[in-house]
């Protein structure tokens, strides 16, 4: 498959933010995640958008189902920047990028629990790796991989920049349809 | 820039989010106590007015819980709160008192806190035992010990009994006591006074300490009308309120008050004083006339309207001093 050109894949994963509050808290939340990742050339600008489903929370040690206590819980991380693609052997490809990283969650409580949201900007970096199967879908190509990614989040002006810090890990696998290109 | 950063947050997300710092997780919003029976003892300590309600045993568990909020009032509004509840232990003849403390609300004074920073109403479980040495006699209760706390207290619907109906010292007075019911519930409204309000798109309802309830309802955005409506709540032995108290505000938490409360002090003396009745306005349904005004989610303007069946008829800037003050109302020893 030629190094050229744009790819596109579907992801279906597991996502981990852990951020800390200017009070000190920790909150920690595990959910599972299903994305949409588009790139473009060798080197070029890459989008990763993840739409989650938080399972887990964690606040300074306590841990939390978050079913029982949450009526509607969502949430959303996308990673965006630019990428550099490359040959790791011969029938896979590789591409790591670096961007700005946005992540919100909420989390609608039911009938007398709080409410809950954070939304943490900062900066991330994205690792993915594709196999080309030999199979087609019409003309286009697919191929299976693994992403990853990490993110430092600083800043949450939505919720008056109470966080200190916080850090997001998100890996899985990924389905891609990508169209022949040059090489 | 306060008001496009929530302007934004709304557009983001409508009622998907809620502003300002982090909520804790899962947290229940109404815990408080309810208390059957028991006293209430008031005191006042330089402008802060201090409301100590201790129940009797529970006929069960033989529990007593008490009640403890302690209201800052150097302007008629107020600008801060605490409260404490938990149990108690020790008779009125005992020498000592003590109250072990199972949850800590604060409203503090956040009026230089710009609005999307601001915490509003909070609480924390705690697990603090406070001892006090104690003295009752001529319906007094004399509480030595943490200074947060400690003052001679008078008991409340006895101190009613001084007060009148028809001046308008007497409608002022009716006033302040039935605001401290008020802030004494505002307080275990988690996140009152915050952008954090948005969480009543869901309504909520919280227990009174000793009697009915006060339900929050929050709609609309990005301008916001919360509607706080009291049903036979009482937080004291004594004072009752009934009614709604509306605040209509925009992005910035700049706008009004509408919505009456209705008041009733029950005073407890031999022989039996009438309830004292009344009512107190925020302001007309569409603002204007006395309406109180608020600024960044604080009142800066306009009047609390205050009107007895006595007679008595008062009205009462939010931004300035209470006059008569609490302790004057009721004959409170000065501390």
């Amino acid at each position: 498959m030629p190094l050229g050109g744009w790819r596109q894949d579907l992801a279906l994963g597991l996502h981990s933010t852990t951020f800390w509050s200017h009070a000190g808290n920790q909150y920690t939340f595990h959910s599972l995640s299903l994305g949409y990742m588009n790139s473009w050339g060798r080197n070029g600008p890459f989008l990763h958008t993840t739409g989650l489903l938080p399972l887990q929370g964690r606040e300074d040690g306590r841990v939390y189902a978050l079913g029982p206590y949450y009526r509607l819980r969502y949430g959303g991380d996308v990673l965006t920047g630019y990428q550099w693609r490359w040959r790791a052997w011969e029938s896979v490809e590789a591409e790591a990028g670096a961007g700005l990283h946005v992540l919100f969650i909420v989390l609608k409580g039911i009938t007398g629990y709080r409410d809950f949201s954070a939304s943490p900007l900062g900066l991330g970096t994205d690792m993915a790796l594709r196999w080309r199967t030999g199979r087609s879908l019409g003309t286009w190509p697919v191929t299976v991989g693994l992403y990853g990614s990490t993110a430092l989040d600083v800043y949450d002006p939505i919720h008056g920049n109470d966080l200190r810090h916080g850090f997001t890990f998100q890996a899985g696998a990924q389905l891609g349809l990508n169209p022949r290109g040059k090489p | 820039m306060r008001a496009s950063c929530c302007l934004w947050a709304a557009l983001l997300s409508s009622s998907l989010t809620s502003c300002g710092p982090y909520a804790e997780l899962a947290q229940k919003l109404d815990v408080g106590l309810v208390i059957v029976g028991g006293e209430t003892w008031i005191a006042e300590i330089g402008s802060e007015v201090r409301v100590l309600v201790l129940g009797q045993p529970d006929p069960v568990s033989g529990v007593s819980a008490f009640a403890f909020t302690a209201s800052s009032l150097p302007i008629a509004a107020g600008v801060s709160v605490w409260a404490t509840q938990g149990t108690w232990t020790g008779s009125a003849s005992d020498p000592t008192m003590t109250l072990r403390e199972r949850y800590l609300y604060r409203l503090d004074d956040e009026r230089g806190t710009p609005l999307l920073n601001r915490r509003g109403a909070t609480r924390q479980d705690v697990n603090r035992a406070l001892t006090f040495g104690q003295a009752r006699g001529s319906g007094q209760l004399v509480l030595t010990g943490d200074a947060s706390i400690a003052g001679t207290y008078v008991l409340l619907p006895e101190a009613l009994a001084t007060l009148g109906t028809s001046s308008p010292a007497d409608a002022a007075c009716a006033f302040h006591l039935a605001n401290l019911a008020v802030l004494s519930s505002q307080v275990r409204i988690i996140a009152f006074g915050s952008a954090g309000m948005t969480q009543y798109e869901t309504p909520a309802t919280f227990r009174g300490t000793l009697t009915g309830d006060v339900r929050v309802s929050v709609h609309g955005s990005p301008s916001v009308t919360t509607d706080i409506t009291y049903s036979s709540f009482a937080d004291f032995g004594g004072v009752r309120i009934d009614g709604t108290q509306t605040t209509h505000v925009n992005a910035g938490g700049n706008g009004y008050m509408s919505g009456t409360v209705t008041l009733a002090l029950q005073p407890q003396a031999s022989p039996a004083p009438p309830e004292i009745d009344g009512s107190i306005s925020y302001g007309p349904g569409g603002g204007g006339g006395d309406s109180i005004q608020i600024s960044s989610g604080s009142p800066t303007g306009g009047n609390y309207v205050v009107t007895l069946t006595g007679g008595g008829a008062a009205k009462i800037s939010p931004v300035a001093a209470p006059s008569p003050t609490v302790a004057s109302c009721l004959g409170l020893p000065l501390q």
